[in-house]
């Protein structure tokens, strides 16, 4: 879903279309993605 | 300036750097992170995120296979298929010959195969007994009380 939304560059409604979930799923797993990422890298993503 | 209101969740933060959400409440949020302690610092860290992913090496999409395949493609049909057999030229009398003759053999082979078989097999017994209405190794207490003729 992170892919979709910065490699592809999608919105949150074609992602939404494209794997059958609801924008709010596509919003709150997003959120949780980057949340895990940022955590594991200690915030210094780059 | 802090703020009093409560902080917005993670997913309103992570929403604003995707610019998916609606103005009004993309204004609230930018005002309430402006002057959060912890909001501040996480939208600053999830726009960093997205610059880093900005900033990934986009694969090169001008790339085009298709004139490679039909390059290969024109390849394998202008050279002749070296696997197909060719009958040589003068030869062609030898492959008139066995045709015939193979399905000459074949019928013999289905008479000959026919004459081992007599016309009318009698089946064995014992191989009969896998239709009785009795089970192979069945008990029988009576010999009328099986279906069978006394």
């Amino acid at each position: 879903m992170l892919l979709l939304r910065e490699i592809e560059d999608m919105s949150y409604e074609e992602i939404a279309r494209v794997l059958s979930v609801s924008e709010g799923t596509v919003k709150s797993r997003l959120a949780r993605a980057r949340a895990a990422i940022i955590e594991e890298t200690g915030g210094n993503a780059s | 300036m802090i703020t009093e209101e409560p902080c917005p969740k993670i997913e309103a933060l992570s929403a604003l750097t995707d610019g998916e959400l609606r103005e009004a409440e993309r204004i609230a949020i930018e005002a309430h992170a402006a002057g959060c302690p912890l909001c501040a610092p996480a939208l600053a860290r999830l726009r960093r995120l997205r610059s880093d992913f900005a900033a990934l090496p986009q694969p090169a999409r001008e790339f085009d296979v298709a004139a490679d395949v039909d390059r290969r493609i024109g390849e394998m049909t202008a050279r002749p298929s070296p696997k197909r057999p060719r009958i040589a030229r003068g030869r062609w009398w030898q492959a008139a010959l066995l045709a015939p003759a193979g399905a000459v053999a074949v019928g013999v082979g289905v008479w000959l195969g026919a004459l081992l078989v007599p016309a009318s097999v009698a089946m064995p017994s014992a191989q009969m007994a896998a239709f009785s209405a009795l089970p192979p190794g069945a008990l029988c207490p009576a010999p009328g009380s099986c279906g069978r003729a006394p």
